[in-house]
């Protein structure tokens, strides 16, 4: 041990001979309990906001400010040194912080000394501009000239909708807009309190890379980023850009919300064009085929899966026809594949029981119970009004159907003035047949396609009107007028989702549900013929997958909101087919 | 208590002797020599050790990690004479399997249990099914309650109650947490031997990561405060850390030892049953200036019994 020049142990073992004792003498408690001589620690520089950028991480020194009890104040560096948010940066053991260059976000740095901590709030700002490669030296440049808010001829952002939310891993969004009739330089600008994005190019399209998207999606997670798009007409002079007008831009930003929490699983969706079950693993970059003339030479149309993403029951070769179940892990595999058409039993729309190991299907306006282990029929259950379109709730004690009076009914997908019910389920497993009204039929309007929520809380459903006046416009099958509506479970509260719908005969519908994250936000699926940008526009007829947020707390909180968000295109789905019936399984 | 501090009478006989000394001397004293005296402890009353596991949908990642972690830290609970008791609940109290009822089969597990790691790390893993309205408090209530039938044979009387909450949501519940603790407080066995720790979201905004993102744990941090629990981020990539100090506080040991005074650190020398330590950040000791204390390394932390003494020179008053 090395002894401090100011001390002596040989003076202290002499004076050892003294020999009194007074504990209450010592800065100790007198149980020898530590008593901090430290009255208060502040943290230096206090609430610091830097930038970083790929490649130049921010860097800051911190000092910790200490004020002893006896009054004596000293900055030192020598504290134990924290930050909150581990994904930012780091800070070693004197102070020195160093950010990620990926991403921007905000932390608190705190320093303990001696028992005793004081923090401070630092932001830190990712900043980049990305400029396109075949571009001139110096053109961003050009958008520090004059600009003109609200520019008639100014370009306008299609695509992500204004207030759309999206799961923080969402791979795939691509930003369109369309160029406006004079602007050939564009700059898409995202801004947030952490988040300084400028990317300039001549095209109409930007879809951002991975490292781009993660610095928009992580250092916003939870929160909004404006995206403001401007544009300009430049040309060359000799080497140098010129701008040929002012900086046009639109009169409001937009708004793009990420959500906190990531969303997982994969999405089997049924192309009519390419006739088959096609899934998306969410986050991935592509789909696949899954199940379909493609693999398994069959035409497969509705499908539906387990509750534990195991399975899969599809409907083939004809939308009244063969019923199937197929193993998610093979579908391919014949000894995982029950096909209880060879009994003779017929499905078009079918609902799990919670367990998996039944599946009742609707078919000709009557349900039947099938064994889903073995594929085979067990029971009838017939109504007083036919009875199609079931969804077993995930507690199991109730069913979801749509009743239709015989007259108006068609097929099981194709009726009229069909209303919302529950059907009770005992603990026996015993259906009832005295339904409860949750949506009532209305003259004009019909219900349908109820799918309850993975809680169990909430109903999403279909609406349509007779907008047209003529029969085939107001039915339960591809109408134009149809809207996604969602419904609390007891019937107490529902929600019209202006913001997921939008305006305009978009024929939103068959309503499907994610595995539910958490308590915040809720995905809804449904199919959609509605603008995707420029790539898939409403004239084309064509429906494709759309993702909205139902904000659950909202929804808690009564019927004055609106829950839902304008809906995110399901990115990597094909573009060029008619896609619909998006299940969305946690596997 | 489970560890024991021997107040060392050197320093305070030092001090004072040094005062009388100044009677007769024109200069002052400015340091003196100190010895904290320690003793690594183990509990033998027993410990029951409950972990309160969040089971929504974005806890995979984080299951994953405990499993890891306490794989990490088998050793110590194979390797220690406390009698304890390991169960896991979840956050959820809307399913009626789960609300406060422990998990696994078997569902108590403690010394004799066979292939400790492996029956932990399949009890923890709990799933994502569980209610999106986390409430760990509820649950920990429930289970000495609604599923004290249940549960029989894991609380146990005269047992320290360790609680453990992995969660990255805060807990769900309305009631003020001061109200909570004092109600959990009335059920525990013994209510001076009840801790909770937390694993959860950092104040104020949470925390991120790669791969998930937890909010902060604003009530279980709360909780873990009140009780004198540890608290750590549930955004660490490696919880092993974090577990270790977790796991030898709750089997009545620690690593970090709070010395008396502010030391001068230059002459700050420790043994451990007189055996000379070296200061090193492996296999050795590391002085903490957050807690005025020394950290041993995971692999330098004495065994129960050894005697652990600091000793240093520091200024008086």
């Amino acid at each position: 041990m090395r002894r401090p020049a100011t001390t002596s142990l040989t003076l202290a073992a002499t004076l050892l001979l003294l020999g009194c004792l007074l504990m209450e003498a010592c800065p100790g408690g007198s149980d020898g309990t530590f008593i901090s001589p430290v009255e208060s620690v502040e943290v230096f520089p206090a609430n610091m906001t830097v930038t970083c950028s790929p490649g130049e991480p921010a860097e800051v020194e911190f000092l910790a400010r200490v004020t002893r009890k006896n009054g004596d104040v000293e900055e030192t560096t020598l504290a134990a040194w924290e930050t909150t948010n581990l994904a930012l940066g780091d800070i070693d053991e004197l102070g020195g912080y160093v950010s990620t260059d990926q991403m921007g976000g905000i932390t608190i740095i705190r320093a303990t000394v001696l028992g005793v901590s004081g923090e401070t709030e630092m932001t830190v700002i990712f900043s980049e501009t990305q400029v396109d490669e075949s571009l001139p030296a110096g053109v961003e440049e050009l958008f520090d000239g004059e600009a003109e808010e609200g520019a008639e001829d100014a370009p306008e952002l299609l695509y992500p909708l204004d207030g759309v939310r999206i799961p923080r891993n969402t791979a795939g969004i691509t930003f369109m807009w369309d160029a406006g009739p004079t602007a050939n330089l564009y700059r898409l600008r995202f801004r947030s309190l952490v988040t300084h994005i400028d990317v300039i190019t001549d095209q109409v399209s930007w879809e951002p890379d991975d490292a781009a998207w993660r610095a928009i999606a992580n250092g916003n997670a939870g929160a909004a980023t404006t995206v403001e798009l401007a544009g300009l007409a430049y040309s060359m002079d000799g080497d140098t850009p010129v701008a040929d007008s002012a900086v046009l831009e639109p009169a409001e930003p937009s708004t793009l919300h990420v959500s906190r929490l990531d969303a997982s699983g994969s999405i089997y969706y049924w192309s009519t064009t390419n006739v088959g079950v096609y899934r998306i693993v969410f986050g991935n970059d592509h789909p696949e085929a899954f199940y379909g003339n493609n693999n398994y030479g069959h035409c497969v149309s509705c499908h539906v899966l387990s509750p534990d993403g195991t399975q899969m029951a599809v409907t083939y070769e004809g939308a009244q026809a063969k019923l199937g179940l197929v193993s998610i892990d093979d579908p391919t595999d014949p000894d995982t594949t029950v096909i209880a058409n060879e009994d003779g039993v017929q499905g078009n729309f079918k609902t799990f029981s919670p367990d998996g190991n039944k599946l009742l299907v609707s078919h000709e306006g009557k349900l039947a119970m099938i064994d889903a282990v073995a594929g085979e029929w067990l029971y009838d259950i017939e109504l007083d009004e036919y009875v199609t379109m079931p969804s077993w709730s995930p507690q199991g004690d109730r069913i979801a159907v749509v009743l239709v009076d015989p007259a108006d009914f068609n097929y099981d997908y194709h009726f009229i003035e069909g209303q919302i019910a529950l059907l009770h389920v005992d603990a026996d497993g015993n259906i009832g047949t005295e339904p409860d009204i949750i949506v009532p039929r209305e003259q004009g309007v019909t219900y349908y396609y109820p799918a309850f929520s993975p809680d169990g809380d909430w109903i999403a459903y279909n609406r349509s009107v007779n907008d047209a006046q003529d029969w085939e416009s107001w039915d339960s099958y591809d109408d134009p007028s149809a809207q996604v509506r969602i419904i609390s479970h007891d019937g107490a509260v529902s929600f019209d989702l202006a913001a997921a719908n939008a305006e305009g005969r978009l024929t939103n519908s068959w309503p499907g549900w994610a595995p539910l994250p958490d308590a915040d936000v809720a995905w809804l699926t449904f199919s959609s013929k509605r603008d995707y940008g420029f790539l898939n526009v409403l004239e084309n007829n064509r429906p494709q997958i759309w993702v909205a947020a139902f904000d659950l707390e909202a929804a808690m909180s009564g019927e004055d909101v609106d829950p839902s968000s304008p809906p995110f295109w399901l990115p990597y789905q094909n573009v060029e087919t008619n896609n619909h019936i998006a299940a969305w399984g946690q596997q | 208590m489970i560890v024991q501090r021997l107040p060392s009478r050197l320093p305070a006989l030092l001090a004072l002797l040094a005062t009388a000394w100044l009677g007769c001397q024109e200069y002052a004293v400015e340091e003196v020599l100190y010895t904290d005296e320690f003793q690594q402890g183990s509990d033998d009353s027993g410990v029951d050790i409950l972990w309160v596991i969040d089971n929504s949908g974005t806890m995979s990642g984080e299951q994953q990690r405990l499993g890891e972690a306490f794989e990490g830290i088998t050793s110590m609970f194979e390797d220690t004479v406390a009698d304890f008791r390991l169960g896991v609940i979840t956050t959820d109290v809307d399913d009626p399997e789960q609300r406060g009822r422990l998990q696994g089969d078997p569902a108590v597990l403690g010394p004799d249990t066979p292939e400790l790691a492996e029956a932990f790390v399949a009890n923890a893993a709990v799933g994502t099914q569980g209610s999106k309205y986390e409430q760990g408090f509820e649950a920990l209530e429930l289970a000495m309650t609604e599923a004290a039938e249940v549960n029989e044979g894991f609380f146990r009387e005269g047992a320290i109650l360790e609680v453990v909450v992995v969660s990255d949501e805060d807990d769900h519940g309305q009631a003020d947490v001061v109200s909570v603790m004092g109600d959990l407080t009335g059920l525990v066995p013994d209510p001076d031997r009840f801790r909770l720790h937390a694993i959860v979201g950092d104040e104020p905004y949470g925390c991120l990561t790669a791969e998930s993102s937890a909010e902060a744990g604003s009530r279980y941090l709360a909780a873990a405060r009140l009780s004198e629990g540890f608290d750590g981020s549930i955004c660490l990539d490696d919880w092993t850390p974090l577990l270790e100090e977790i796991g030898l506080a709750v089997l009545g040991m620690q690593d970090t030892f709070v010395l008396s005074k502010e030391p001068d650190l230059d002459s700050l020398e420790v043994t451990v049953d007189d055996v000379l330590i070296p200061r090193r950040a492996a296999d050795g000791w590391s002085y903490d200036i957050g807690q005025n204390a020394i950290v041993f390394d995971r692999y330098a932390v004495p065994r129960p019994g050894m005697a652990i003494k600091a000793t240093y020179f520091a200024h008086r008053g």
